[in-house]
């Protein structure tokens, strides 16, 4: 399903309109949320400016407008222009300490008279095109140390930028390091890291349950153990599990008796705590998850049908408009409803993979597999949290929260995407689109 | 570049992940669609109109009357921050308690009380909670006027009892609130502040007066606030309203049993024999019932409680008593019943029983050879001691023979609870062998060593139902049934156990034999002098030795005056135990109140010895009870 065509006077252009297709039912989807999410008998009507749907349409209706812009943009443009992009997120970042707008504690936010701005979803945008960008450049190779630092440094400016203001915003740039691994960037760090992540979850258990920590010590060097007694007896090398086993029970260390207690506040304590099923709190840090479950879970097979969901009508599920709108869904379209989501937005994250592989430049490639890590981030988060798998993170669900910055920046960053898709017959293949590297 | 495989792998699993945890959360778990609806749905309890309360004659005693609680609803409550910066609920509790007419610190208290619930969250912050209850009908204009300076608080109508008598407070018991602290199951039809029945008829028929609570489900959004019927009310159930019952008592000889004990201490028990109904459980001094109805039901309590004449003590149910000469029944029966003894068995008086050194003295029939009919109608001790030690020495070894009496004793309902269906009771006390060994050691006792068992002296005790009970059971010839207080219950049959016969084992014949000494007791005997020409009476009277501790030493006091009796002869209609504290004789006081009430009784509420009842309704033994009372700890 495409059409070819002279769009912005330049060449050959071939749009992917199933991605359009898809964003569109998502946002329309969406809308119709939103509309039950906030549904009030006292002002019913749609396109009231009023009720928070009426806005979501207006923002989509913007949203349009993004989109022309965006695909009338000299498609060059990105490239050229993500360093200066780049900068510009960052001072913007930098400036929100000073200038920000404070809400709920949290000064994410330009108020510039009626508009307001969210640098971090500039920044998101700014920093899939400059990764992207020098990913793109001639000899730059994951496989080298200092390049892959730079890369880092790239991902966690305005990680750490914007995570000062806003954890969950902040947290959605880690999304970026896929790009570093798919990139070549090695599976080393990825093990450790992982490894990290596992152990600092069985240290939770362990500190809950009161066990000695000696016991993440003894495991782990147990299983480096066996692994080594097995290189050895293949006559392989094993400083390298060594390396691995120390640098794990390192950074358990470091976890276990500064982390856990010096970086993360009590309420994240507790969310985590409550995630992982440890300590039930119904009804203070895990009430979100416990009433979104409780949303989700009673809407059974057929769900109870559009503005009929009782808990959504109740207000029982905090944040229903925004983060967690899946809840609303779940409640009211029921398994049929979540289900077909859930594949949907599985498809169109497979089709922008798809479309990242028959790039022939790199920054596009590099760009497409930004544009999917930031989506594929969001929707594991944001549904696992609605569904509690995870603690919650308030990120928002692409296309189906409720806000004009996120639908804008998911739009932006969807829509470079098929612009930069569209016109991929104009540039000179950089790559070999049938070998493998 | 690594392979794009690896990316559509991710996003395969994670989408398995979810897909298989929204199919457990949405199609296999039901558990979620329950608390979704509790979440969502407000039930609404309708309380249905309380039982009323009837007597045996349909006389209406106790029915229902509007009334008001006064209800804070906490959110809506004004809040101010202090100079703290605390936010505080404010309210002007010198200004409520002057509109209220309550204590301010009462007042205070609850409210205090209010605030532990909320934060406690055992009660709903949208939800109206009362802090004084039950504010007569005639107060709720006053306060309704003025109650607009004071937001968040409400009068919510409720209803509170309304007795028809000022009489038989003790039989019918009270109602009271479920306490913030109690601990309600999850289930418990019953929730705090609720209005259950604490003690007596109330408590016991609890479940039938109540009736069922109705129920009316609101869907109500995440702050509480109603947004409409649930469902379209289709859950709703109306209330079902308490069963009326009515009550074996006769309420005009209640209240003539009370006017007959002013001024006195003790109790009437009287049962109609053939039914084990109780006509009239009174206790002296009492109180009237509506004391506890109405918002100044604490305090009123209070001060009973604290009353040293315990009005509150139900003297016919729980005081414990030794039987005194009214035992001599039992001795009689046992003696009879185990063979000792047969009813023209001889003893000649000389005024006392000697065993060793110590002669129980005995008034009654001194100079003269008496059988068990006339051992009766005189009281005497000698004869009965006589009885008694046969009894227990017929098979020379004691224990055997004590075994035999503890049994007839127990057939007749002593040394247990009567199983009434009364709130209150006490067993009392009938020797056993293992007692007797236990205190003298095995075999080192014999008759001689627990001879006041003979006289109803010594260790036994017994409450006043206990003997109405003996009473009933001497009327009927053998058996007795259960005494209750309960006669019928709107569309339910009452306790099978209450009307089945509970049989002595001990022959009628030997009953006739206790009668016709009884009998003899109203014709030439201690109670001669309240005879009546047409009504054949038996009883037999009681002069009770008592001690108590009074500031540390032990005082013998006055003797409890007691009468025990059933009339008419034939086909006996009343059986009645009666007990005047420090009365003296039982003659003086008992047997005469007993005649008067059996006399009422029978000729349906008139008695025709105006001198004699005048002098009972006003005889007083508070002298004498101010005498013996312990003195003020200084």
């Amino acid at each position: 399903m495409r059409i070819t065509g002279n769009i912005g006077g330049r060449g050959h252009i071939e749009v992917c309109w199933t991605l359009v297709l898809l964003y569109a039912v998502f946002v329309l989807f969406g809308i119709v949320n939103i509309y039950s999410a906030t549904y009030s008998v006292d002002s019913p009507q749609w396109f009231d400016l009023g009720n928070y749907a009426g806005k979501q349409i207006l923002y989509a209706g913007v949203g349009v407008i993004i989109i022309t812009v965006v695909m009338l943009l000299d498609v060059n443009s990105y490239e050229k222009w993500a360093w200066i992009l780049y900068v510009l997120a960052m001072i913007l970042l930098m400036g929100l300490p000073i200038f920000g707008h404070e809400v709920k504690g949290n000064k994410a936010w330009y108020k510039l008279g009626f508009f307001s701005l969210q640098p971090s979803e500039i920044a998101k945008v700014a920093t899939a095109l400059a990764l992207s960008a020098y990913l793109a450049r001639y000899k730059v190779s994951m496989k080298k140390l200092s390049h892959l630092i730079i890369a880092v440094c790239i991902i966690a400016l305005p990680m750490i930028l914007t995570g000062i203001q806003d954890t969950g915003s902040g947290m959605v740039f880690l999304s970026f390091f896929i790009v570093l691994y798919m990139a070549g960037a090695s599976g080393v760090y990825y093990a450790v890291g992982i490894s990290v992540a596992l152990t600092f979850i069985t240290d939770v258990f362990i500190q809950h349950y009161q066990l000695s920590h000696w016991w993440v010590f003894a495991l782990v060097g147990a299983l480096g153990l066996v692994v080594c007694v097995y290189r050895l007896f293949k006559k392989k090398k094993i400083w390298g599990i060594l390396c691995y086993v120390a640098i794990v029970l390192i950074m358990y260390s470091i976890i276990h008796f500064y982390v856990w207690n010096g970086v993360f506040k009590e309420y994240q304590r507790q969310r985590i705590l409550t995630s992982l099923k440890l300590v039930e709190d119904n009804k203070g840090v895990g009430f979100n998850t416990y009433q979104s479950e409780i949303a989700i879970g009673s809407g059974g097979l057929w769900g109870k049908g559009f503005l009929d969901g009782s808990q959504t009508k109740g207000n029982f599920v905090p944040e229903q408009h925004t983060d967690f709108i899946f809840s609303t869904l779940g409640e009211e379209w029921g398994y049929v409803g979540t289900s077909l989501t859930v594949i949907l937005f599985s498809v169109f994250l497979c089709m922008i993979v798809w479309l990242a592989f028959r790039q022939r430049t790199y920054f596009a490639r590099y760009y497409a597999l930004c544009v999917f890590s930031v989506f594929l981030f969001h929707f594991m988060i944001n549904i696992a949290m609605t569904i509690g798998l995870m603690p919650v993170i308030g990120i928002p669900m692409p296309f189906f929260s409720y806000g004009g910055s996120s639908l804008w920046s998911f739009t932006v960053l969807l829509f470079i995407l098929i612009t930069l898709d569209a016109h991929r017959k104009d540039f000179l293949p950089e790559i070999n689109i049938g070998a493998r590297r | 570049m690594r392979n794009k495989y690896f990316l559509i792998t991710l996003v395969v699993i994670i989408a398995g992940v979810f897909l298989s945890r929204l199919f457990y959360l949405q199609v296999t778990e039901d558990e979620y669609k329950f608390l979704a609806a509790s979440n969502t749905r407000r039930d609404y309890v309708i309380y249905p109109p309380r039982g009323y309360i009837y007597d045996r004659n349909d006389s209406l005693i106790v029915s229902n009357q509007p009334a008001y609680n006064l209800c804070a609803t906490y959110s809506m409550l004004p809040i101010e921050k202090d100079s703290a910066g605390v936010r505080r609920v404010v309210v002007d509790t010198t200004a409520l308690s002057a509109l209220l007419e309550v204590d301010r610190e009462a007042l205070a208290t609850s409210l205090k009380k209010f605030r532990q619930v909320i934060l406690a969250r055992r009660h709903s912050r949208h939800q109206p909670y009362a802090i004084i209850s039950q504010i007569s009908a005639d107060d709720y204009p006053r306060i309704k006027e003025r109650l607009y300076r004071f937001p968040g608080f409400s009068l919510e109508k409720t209803t509170m009892r309304r007795y028809h008598y000022a009489s038989a407070a003790n039989v019918l018991g009270f109602l009271s609130e479920v306490s913030p602290n109690a601990r309600l199951d999850e289930d418990s039809e019953y929730k705090i502040g609720d209005i259950l029945g604490a003690t007596g008829v109330e408590k016991m028929y609890e479940k039938q007066l109540r009736g069922k609570l109705g129920h009316s489900y609101k869907q109500v959004d995440v702050r509480g606030s109603v947004t409409g019927d649930y469902m379209g009310g289709k859950y709703d159930t109306p209330s079902v309203a308490g069963k009326d019952i009515s009550i074996g008592l006769d309420i005009n000889l209640q209240m003539y049993g009370e006017r007959l004990m002013t001024g006195k201490r003790g109790s009437i028990i009287a049962i109609e024999p053939s039914t084990g109904q109780i006509l009239a459980l009174v206790t002296a001094p009492t109180y009237d019932p509506s004391l506890l109805s109405g918002r100044e039901r604490s305090k009123n309590y209070a001060r009973l409680v604290n009353d040293p004449a315990q009005p509150m003590f139900d003297r016919g149910l729980i005081a414990e008593y030794s039987p005194g000469s009214p035992w001599k029944i039992v001795t009689g029966l046992a003696g009879l019943q185990t063979g000792a003894v047969s009813p023209s068995f001889s003893v000649y008086c000389g005024g006392g029983y000697r065993v060793g050194n110590h002669v129980m003295a005995c008034k009654g029939g001194v100079g003269q050879t008496l059988d068990m009919r006339h051992g009766y109608q005189y009281s005497c001790n000698v004869y009965f001691a006589t009885v008694y030690s046969r009894t227990i020495e017929q098979n020379r070894k004691p224990a055997d023979g004590l075994r035999k009496w503890t049994s007839v004793a127990n057939s007749l309902g002593f040394g247990k609870y009567l199983g009434t269906d009364l709130s209150t009771g006490r067993k009392g006390f009938i020797p056993t062998v293992e007692f007797y060994d236990r205190a003298y050691g095995k075999g080192r006792w014999k008759a001689s060593t627990t001879i006041s068992n003979a006289i109803g002296q010594g260790e036994i005790t017994v409450t006043p139902m206990h003997l109405a009970n003996l009473a009933a059971t001497v009327a009927n010839k053998g058996y007795y049934y259960r005494p209750h207080i309960i006669r019928s219950i709107e569309g339910e049959d009452i306790d099978t156990s209450f009307t089945r016969r509970v049989e002595s084992g001990i022959e009628a014949r030997h009953f006739d034999v206790v009668a016709d000494g009884m009998a003899n007791v109203f014709k030439a005997g201690t109670a001669s002098a309240y005879a009546l020409p047409d009504i054949q009476m038996c009883g037999k009277t009681g002069t009770v030795e008592n001690f108590r501790k009074i500031n540390g030493q032990r005082v013998k006091l006055p003797d409890h005056s007691m009468f025990v009796a059933f009339a008419p002869r034939e086909n006996p209609v009343i059986a009645i135990a009666v007990v005047v504290e420090n009365g003296v004789w039982g003659s003086r006081w008992a047997a005469p109140i007993a005649s008067l009430m059996m006399e009422s009784y029978i000729r349906g509420g008139y008695v025709t010895r105006p001198e004699l009842e005048k002098r009972m309704l006003e005889g007083s033994l508070e002298s004498t009870y101010r005498m013996y009372q312990e003195s003020p700890k200084k």
